[in-house]
């Protein structure tokens, strides 16, 4: 379980709220999956899947026009988005591990998303964006 | 649990795969072995937390597989570059800096424009389709020079010739680019100087490409007579026929397109089939049929990025086009009811079961652009390392 801690937010209440919804959403696939019964073809991670990928790329998205408006350079936007796809593209291996029913790829996922995902990006690329978001406040 | 050890700071080091895999003191995976560390903030974070690692296992020693990696660059990239550096070149040219290396930076994004597109013009296209928060002058000006070159390509006008009308496409309206954001936004009429100002802007554009130090001139006339129309309506000469130069007759046809099939605060996109269409009908007496026509077999009814309605009410975009310009290749990324897809779903359109009912406003699913993008980049090349482990 990833524990959400107020040093993590980006200072914009939208932004931290999604953030907090997809933590809150991986948290619940992991918990999910730690059940041993359960198949993982099985409809309540079928339908969190569903879930997660509505949140993800609608904040994507929504993140990446807050970036163009509080002008961010264009060259760290690009490296942003290349980001997003790259994770974007692990969700969907993922979720084709899913489908084919590899229970232990789906065992590995968590830590890729923990990782990389969590670390990395929430509380790393996306804390450079920051001034830019307060410059643009006032 | 018992084997569970702290994790000692020794063990990880910035920028290096962690050799053990490492549990929070529930034992929950938290990161696999072989994963690095980028930033000092996440290390201190993880040591101050006091995860763990099991000492039963052995050290990850050898070369460790990346975890991801990096795409080489394709058109689509290619395109996201460009956008840069015709960015940074105008912003010289606004501020009267680098005069001396214009012509030759120019000279240089036009070819690598021609070898985007000749490596593969789909993915160019549909970057620039795509593109919602680039300003307008910027994405306007490379469309035009895309299409440009792929109408030249089909016209059958030689490299040499080509690269001056790509030039030229790149820089028809550097007389207006001050004030084209303005005139993007603006929702009132324009004024009467600004409507000077259009009138004026393939002269303006010509004289700052001669300051400049542009001499070519099939370039400069290019640029110069873009908006002359064959019935003699156009400006600034009132040029008509054979009087306009082939390039200028292509540049209208691109330029009049690309405008069209771009949202403006004041009116939607025209939808690209009716942009089409009004090229094709309304215009039949000011442009050139003949180049409307190579644009259609270059770009087909819908060009790549467009997004379509299904008649199985799924909503898809367009990857490119076929043989038969109204059955374009589609991928659907969203059901009736309005979930997205994870894996966007390849569709034959040539089968009346999933063929295209109509082209919908892209700005209305502009925040699925995250999950369609991806269908014009080439693959990542080595899967996680979980994917390797079956």
């Amino acid at each position: 379980m990833f524990a959400w801690d107020d040093s993590y937010s980006v200072g914009d209440t939208d932004l931290d709220a999604q953030h907090l919804k997809i933590v809150g959403i991986l948290n619940e696939l992991y918990a999910l999956l730690q059940k041993t019964t359960l198949a993982p073809r099985g409809e309540p991670v079928q339908r969190l899947f569903q879930n997660l990928t509505q949140h993800i790329v609608s904040h994507f998205a929504f993140e990446e026009e807050m970036l163009v408006r509080v002008g961010y350079p264009d060259v760290l936007i690009a490296q942003h988005r290349k980001e997003h796809d790259s994770f974007i593209d692990h969700i969907r291996r993922f979720h084709q591990a899913l489908e084919s029913g590899d229970r232990r790829a789906l065992e590995e996922m968590l830590p890729y998303l923990y990782g990389p995902w969590l670390i990395n990006h929430i509380c790393g690329t996306d804390h450079q964006y920051i001034p830019y978001l307060k410059a643009a406040e006032h | 649990m018992a084997n569970l050890v702290k994790v000692p700071p020794s063990l990880i080091r910035l920028d290096e795969p962690i050799p053990y895999s490492i549990y929070d003191d529930k034992g929950t995976l938290l990161l696999m072995a072989g994963f690095t560390i980028q930033k000092q903030s996440h290390l201190d974070f993880l040591l101050e937390k006091g995860f763990y690692y099991d000492r039963r296992t052995n050290p990850l020693r050898p070369k460790v597989r990346p975890l991801i990696k990096l795409e080489e660059h394709d058109s689509f990239d290619m395109l996201d570059q460009l956008k840069l550096r015709l960015t940074r070149l105008l912003h010289n040219l606004s501020r009267r800096r680098g005069g001396e290396y214009f012509v030759a930076q120019v000279e240089d994004i036009a070819l690598t424009l021609m070898g985007a597109c000749a490596h593969s013009n789909n993915p160019a296209l549909a970057c620039l389709h795509l593109d919602f928060h680039s300003s307008y002058g910027i994405v306007h000006h490379l469309k035009t020079a895309v299409l440009c070159e792929l109408i030249g390509k089909k016209l059958g006008i030689g490299d040499a010739a080509r690269k001056t009308l790509v030039q030229a496409a790149l820089t028809h309206d550097l007389g207006l680019i001050d004030i084209q954001d303005i005139l993007d936004r603006q929702t009132q009429p324009m004024t009467a100087q600004q409507v000077e100002r259009i009138r004026s802007h393939p002269a303006d554009s010509c004289r700052l490409l001669e300051q400049n130090g542009v001499r070519d001139p099939t370039w400069l006339d290019t640029v110069l007579h873009h908006h002359e129309r064959i019935d003699g309506s156009g400006y600034p000469n009132q040029l008509a026929e054979d009087a306009i130069k082939l390039p200028a007759r292509v540049l209208a046809v691109a330029d009049v397109y690309s405008a069209m099939i771009r949202a403006r605060p004041h009116r939607k996109a025209w939808r690209s089939q009716d942009a089409m269409r009004t090229i094709m009908l309304e215009e039949d007496t000011k442009i050139d049929w003949r180049i409307v026509q190579a644009m259609i077999k270059a770009v087909g009814m819908f060009p790549p990025g467009a997004i379509v309605k299904l008649v199985t009410g799924k909503i898809g975009v367009v990857k490119e086009p076929t043989q038969h310009i109204a059955c374009p290749i589609v991928y659907s990324f969203m059901r009736p009811d309005g979930t997205p897809m994870l894996t966007p779903i390849y569709r034959d359109t040539s089968d009346s079961q999933h063929s295209v009912c109509d082209i919908v406003l892209f700005l209305e699913y502009r925040r699925y652009i995250p999950l369609i993008r991806g269908l014009w980049r080439r693959a990542p090349l080595v899967p996680v390392a979980v994917a390797v482990g079956r």
